[in-house]
């Protein structure tokens, strides 16, 4: 007969399916949030998280609901192979669509800061999902008929809804109250309610994320979803649907942004079309990926999106406790660097880089140059100061560094044998 | 048994792409219940045929009928309705989802609320793997199975539709031959229940243990049907071929030289596998002027030897390569060409082909420094570095400046072995070189790696056709399951004792 | 195969890493003076709108508070928090700023004076005890007053009318003026604005009010526009500090200096520049080192719960307008051919030629202001 086959424990254990459950790579998430929030405690001289745990948890909790909304619309749609560039610029234009519809239909309200109606605030948040699906359908409409790829589709959505909605915003305050302006002001406290109380936002994505979880893992359109994002011609080839399926990924998603639009705006109190949600659906993303989806598609889960959003911010947060004044300046950094470590991680417990020289060849001097740059400058920017003055230790510093670098280069090229250090695409074709 | 009404009905079925007519008038039927096998060169139908059997392919000259009703289907699910199913011959599975998700793809079951119902998937997905003799489990992911295995998955996917018509394009070749002995058993009790199964297969062997009728296709038309008890495998091959097959008698007179090549205890490692190696402890030599063949089924590492040679191994490889007596380690595949190893890549449309460019950037891609001065690249060396390979090899084109999709599969080969041949090799390492090819220009190919050899260079050839082997090698390998198992010389080797080889310890 | 514990090593490895190399140097980062007790540190911050070089001068003020004023031997820290010039940006750091215990007081200039998000959560620190002022621009004095203690700042409509008068004593005839702003929602703009066409009168015509936020390519690229859009146009207007040099570098580039009357606000050190050049003919320039100084001050004093510098900064505290510090204006004129006089202004403006204003800038240690 053919040869042994794997042993694999049977899964009608309840044993089985409990250590399954323990192995997954979401657990890992979890202890890398834990990991910094302790760190954060133990870092921040002030202790704000042992004393004052309350502030924090709320602001985390609100900034992970608003983002985690459209990064379950970002990961649903990389899932399913695609890529949707635009969330920022969909939150942009449908907050501003939402204000607009606001100031249409109650100019007067608006204007004197008066409260709205509720018919109008739901009429106007009916009028933005809307908007939503509009964007979802166009998209969907570049992508499968006119055959952009989604990269160039979404990037024209990304540039050009912006655009639209400054347009859009000038104009209506310019014809309905006189005078041209920027920005809508949103003075309403019911429709702020919505997202200043931590609540509905928090209970709104626990809910939103349920739903997505129950599509992708447990529909039959989820499961098309994945296999849609794995294999497209199989896919096609098994009788699914491919463009429709596309259609409700792209709407989902762009749905997702109006719903996170509308929050926005309540919660800056005004819809600025020109600067909300600017650089957002990176975020998303890097949520998306750090938490397991593949940009190949048809691999990720939402529980590793949810907790891959929890991590950015915490990961956010902790760096403006820890860095107190001027905190965001580094923000960016420090996120791109986790999420660089997260996803080369998840790589290369895929493809095994054990035999992986990291530093080899000309490429691996340039490299190490530019690590011990990296370490001199960021020991320049951020350590204390000592007697040795700044200029000093980032000499030193970057010094060490490269010596560190040279001594792991040589190492790496002791070691026996002659793997290539980037795979030809052939090996993604075979299948033995 | 087979009883004599029509089931399916080809009238004048034609089907153009644009450059080639696939299919021209295509007219014959399809008993109920019978086997029924469709032989023919590569490129002379078959698949495109089938495609329009099974739904894919949907606009098409013609009309074709089943059960005396005319047909035309949309799409896929309209053939599975219709009862009629196909069993490709590149899978199409999806790796990320798992096999009981990938045979129910498309139509999965649902619980009382319409959610997945994976349990019973799963319930059903085993009892059709049991039934096919496969002992994976349906949960498993498709991406950790074994070629053989995918494939049966891709069997029961068809089968679980519970099929009137099955289609199975070349089901066996990858298969081992226990797993191909299976699959005919199945194939007996498909019967057994008044399936009709139409078998594509060039594989005599298997056509004339199994068939009922024969068609044989040529150049897009049918050139005859005929019972499998009329008829015998070399009828069928003339048929095929058009002509008589010249016996091609080559290799003789052929003197070999130095060990141009040496390989030992060659391992590499297969991490995150259970086989954990892909090659275990090869040894060889490779000698001037001759020509090395290396046997062995899908999987078994054919391909991987070759890649170690050429540097484009991605693990890191044990044991010792030396060329001419010198010890080398390739790290790219740039440094093995520069010192004289070169590899003409299977599946040329993939890996080897550069299908926006022309014949004559084809060809010169690999060694353009010939024709630069300064590094610039002079427009005029490098027409006539084309031109002259273009004669050597004899590939049939409008010109260098040609597209080089305007080629048959055969002339795109040629052009690539030239594209080798100018950076002036010492081994020649050709990776199932005539996979698509048809056969007069197999011939040529063949022709000239005699010519290569007598010159002096060292070829080292695989493939899956064991005929071919045996006319072009001085002596064969076999590879079974990353181990070398044994090695004849041109008079010591037959099919049989090769296929022993490489199903060696698969009881 | 464990790797889910191996990726969570890696992470927090990494993370360990940088967190520190941040960590390490938190609570003697960027300071004056080095190594003070980390714990009981108590921070007084002013969060400006925006960034540009009018906020340099308020450093160099609150930096000297805290030198004058003892305000490390206290256990302070003043430190200036720079936004990205949105409310967003305002709203984040404010919110920040609540989950941290160490903060006691702070001074903000909020980017747009209606938005009701960083009202409620300027209302939300002060129920906190945290002491709350706005600085350089309040928040709507009508329905907003509530969220601040004071306000500390130019007067700006005061600015904004001697702003225009110098654009009608330089152009007695009249003509057409366009406005170039930020965000045309701040406090400030609003009122120099207006104050702008009180001062000019009835002779000019104010055709539009040009906002750039904060994109110093927008601000040109507005200067421009209005010039080729309006051909009667004659006078130009800067409200921000950063409008002035975009206005100069624009008539410099497009050589059409003498067409123009330029009449700007604030001193950024470009446009002392230029106007040694004759680009600029007048400028309004606040004193944000004042504004730097007397905000630490006075936050100091709200913490501290020193009455005395309170009623001495606010002898009117109660009365309509009581809440209102001046740090005072002064029109700069260049030193030769200006046709502008002392006597036109108010008597609480001060008035300069360039090498004069640059003398006290140098006295203070300023670059601009």
């Amino acid at each position: 007969m053919t040869s042994a086959p794997p042993s694999v424990p049977s899964r009608a254990s309840a044993y089985a399916s409990l250590r399954r459950a323990l192995l997954r790579p979401e657990w890992g998430l979890v202890l890398a949030v834990a990991a910094v929030v302790v760190l954060t405690g133990l870092l921040d001289d002030r202790h704000n998280y042992w004393y004052n745990p309350g502030d924090s948890a709320i602001n985390v909790l609100r900034q992970t609901s608003m983002l985690g909304i459209f990064s379950l619309g970002a990961a649903i749609v990389i899932i399913s192979g695609g890529i949707d560039l635009s969330s920022g610029s969909v939150i942009a234009f449908s907050g501003s669509i939402c204000a607009t519809l606001m100031v249409l239909m109650a100019p007067e309200e608006m204007k004197a800061a008066r409260l709205l109606g509720l018919g109008t605030i739901s009429t106007a948040i009916v009028g933005t999902l809307v908007v939503g699906l509009l964007i979802g359908s166009l998209h969907a409409w570049l992508i499968t008929v006119v055959g952009l790829p989604p990269f160039v589709a979404t990037l024209a959505t990304l540039v050009g809804l912006r655009s639209l909605g400054r347009a859009i915003v000038e104009n209506v305050t310019a014809a309905t109250w006189g005078g041209r302006s920027t920005q809508i002001q949103i003075y309403d406290s019911r429709f702020r309610y919505l997202a200043t109380s931590v609540w509905i936002p928090a209970v709104l994505f626990v809910v939103l994320a349920g739903l997505a979880w129950l599509l992708l893992s447990r529909t039959v359109i989820g499961r098309h979803l994945h296999a849609l994002g794995g294999n497209e011609q199989a896919a096609r080839l098994s009788g699914i649907q491919t463009d429709r399926l596309k259609w409700l990924a792209y709407c989902i998603s762009a749905v997702l942004s109006s719903i996170a639009g509308i929050l926005y705006i309540g919660d800056q109190s005004a819809a600025h079309p020109q600067t909300l949600g600017q650089g957002y659906e990176l975020n998303a993303i890097a949520a998306a990926v750090v938490g397991g989806c593949s940009l190949r598609g048809g691999v990720g889960t939402i529980p590793g999106t949810v907790l891959g959003v929890l991590f950015l911010r915490t990961v956010i947060d902790g760096v403006a406790k820890v860095i107190k004044t001027g905190a965001d300046v580094y923000e960016g950094l420090i996120v791109g660097s986790v999420v660089v470590v997260a996803v080369a991680f998840t790589q290369f417990r895929q493809a095994g880089g054990r035999g992986k020289r990291f530093l080899s060849g000309p490429l691996g001097i340039a490299t190490a140059i530019n690590l011990s740059l990296l370490a001199g400058v960021l020991a320049a920017l951020l350590a204390p100061k000592t007697f040795l003055g700044e200029g000093m230790l980032a000499l030193i510093t970057g010094g060490v560094t490269l010596l560190v670098l040279i001594v792991l280069r040589w190492i790496e090229g002791r070691r026996t044998g002659n793997a290539r250090t980037a795979p030809l695409p052939s090996d993604k074709l075979r299948s033995a | 048994m087979p009883s004599p009404v029509p089931l399916i009905a080809f009238q004048h079925v034609t089907k153009r792409f644009p450059g080639v007519v696939a299919l021209e008038d295509i007219s014959f039927d399809i008993h109920a219940g019978e086997l029924h096998a469709i032989v023919g060169e590569n490129g002379a139908g078959k698949s495109t045929l089938m495609k329009i059997l099974s739904g894919v392919i949907t606009d098409y000259e013609g009309q074709w009928s089943l059960r005396g009703q005319a047909v035309r289907f949309q799409g896929t699910r309209d053939a599975e309705k219709a009862g009629i199913s196909i069993i490709h011959q590149e899978l199409n599975l999806v790796e990320e989802l798992s096999a009981a998700a990938n045979i129910f793809l498309g139509r999965e079951k649902r619980t009382a609320l319409g959610l997945l119902d994976d349990r019973a998937m799963e319930r059903a997905a085993g009892k059709l793997l049991v039934e096919l003799e496969c002992h994976i489990h349906p949960w498993q992911l498709v991406q950790e199975l074994r070629v053989g295995d995918q494939q049966l998955v891709e069997i029961a996917k068809a089968l679980s539709l519970e099929t009137e018509i099955l289609i199975m394009d070349e089901p066996t070749s990858a298969l081992t031959e226990a797993e191909a002995a299976r699959l005919f058993r199945v194939i007996a009790r498909l019967r057994a229940r008044g399936v009709t199964i139409l078998y594509i297969s060039h594989k005599m062997g298997e056509v004339f243990r199994l068939a009922d009728r024969i068609s044989v296709l040529r150049d897009g038309r049918r050139v005859q049907t005929l019972p499998r008890e009329a008829t015998n495998a070399r009828q069928i091959t003339h048929l095929m071929v058009g002509r008589e097959m010249e016996a091609v008698h080559l290799g003789n007179q052929r003197q070999s030289g130095a060990v141009v090549l040496e390989v030992r205890n060659l391992s590499l490692p297969w991490t995150g596998h259970a086989r954990r190696w892909r090659l275990r402890d090869v040894n060889f030599q490779l000698r001037r002027g001759e020509i090395l063949g290396i046997a062995g089924l899908m999987g078994a590492g054919r391909t991987e030897i070759l890649e170690c040679l050429f540097g484009a191994n991605l693990e890191p490889l044990h044991g010792e390569i030396l060329l001419e007596g010198h010890s080398v380690r390739f790290t790219h595949p740039v440094e093995a060409m520069r010192a004289g190893i070169v590899l003409v890549t299977e599946d040329r449309k993939r890996l080897g082909v550069f299908a926006d460019m022309t014949v004559g950037d084809n060809i010169t891609i690999c060694d353009l420094a010939e024709a630069a001065v300064a590094g610039l690249v002079s427009r005029r060396s490098e027409r006539r570095l084309a031109d002259d390979m273009v004669l050597k090899m004899g590939v049939k084109t409008a010109g260098i400046h040609a597209s080089i999709t305007s080629l048959s599969g055969g002339n795109q080969q040629k052009a690539i072995i030239g594209r080798w041949l100018l950076t002036r090799p010492k081994v020649l390492l050709l990776d199932d070189p005539t996979r698509g090819i048809d056969v007069g220009a197999k011939a040529e190919v063949y022709r000239i790696m005699d010519r290569l050899c007598r010159d002096g260079m060292g070829i080292i050839v695989t493939s899956s056709e064991l005929p071919e082997l045996l006319i072009l090698c001085d002596r064969i390998l076999v590879l079974c399951e990353g181990r070398l198992t044994a090695e004849f010389a041109r008079h010591e080797a037959s099919e049989q004792r090769i296929m022993e080889a490489a199903t060696l310890g698969q009881t | 195969m464990r790797t889910f514990s191996m990726r969570a090593k890696l992470i927090v490895s990494a993370l360990l890493g940088l967190a520190a190399l941040t960590g390490c140097g938190t609570s003697t980062n960027r300071t004056t003076n080095s190594g003070q007790a980390s714990t009981g540190e108590r921070r007084i911050i002013i969060m400006t709108n925006g960034n540009s070089p009018f906020w340099d001068a308020c450093r160099v003020g609150l930096q000297e508070a805290e030198k004058n004023l003892g305000l490390n031997k206290a256990g302070f820290r003043a430190i200036l928090e720079v936004n990205d010039g949105t409310p967003q940006g305002q709203i984040d750091k404010l919110r920040q700023f609540a989950s941290q215990s160490d903060i006691v007081a702070l001074g903000i200039s909020p980017c747009d004076a209606a938005n009701l998000a960083v009202a409620e959560l300027m209302r939300d620190l002060k129920k906190r005890g945290v002491h709350v002022v706005t600085i350089d621009s309040d928040m709507d004095r009508e329905t907003l007053r509530d969220t601040r203690f004071a306000f500390i700042g130019t007067d700006n409509l005061a600015g904004g009318r001697e702003l225009g008068k110098c654009a009608k004593n330089l152009r007695p005839e009249g003509g057409e003026y366009v406005t170039f702003v930020g965000r045309t929602g701040a406090q400030n703009a609003i009122d120099r604005v207006e104050g702008v066409r009180q001062g000019a009168g009835d002779k000019f015509k104010a055709l539009d009010n040009m906002a750039d936020e904060t994109d110093l390519t927008r601000a040109r690229e507005n200067v421009r526009n209005a010039i080729r859009n309006h051909p009667k146009l004659n006078t130009l207007v800067g409200i921000w500090s950063y409008n002035a040099p975009a206005i100069a570098d624009v008539v410099k580039e497009m050589n059409n200096r003498k067409q123009f009357t330029i009449v700007t606000f604030d001193a950024e050190p470009l446009a002392i520049r230029q106007m040694g050049e004759g680009l600029i003919d007048a400028m309004v320039v606040q004193n944000p080192y004042q504004m730097g100084y007397q905000g630490v001050r006075l936050l100091k004093a709200l913490v501290e719960k020193d009455q005395g510098i309170v009623k001495e900064m606010f002898p009117n505290l109660g009365k309509t307008d009581g809440d209102i510090y001046d740090t005072g204006i002064k029109v700069v004129v260049p030193d030769e051919g200006s046709a502008l006089k002392p006597e036109m202004f108010d008597k609480k403006t001060e008035f300069l030629k360039l090498s004069d204003f640059q003398r006290w800038l140098k006295k203070y240690d300023l670059t601009g202001s």
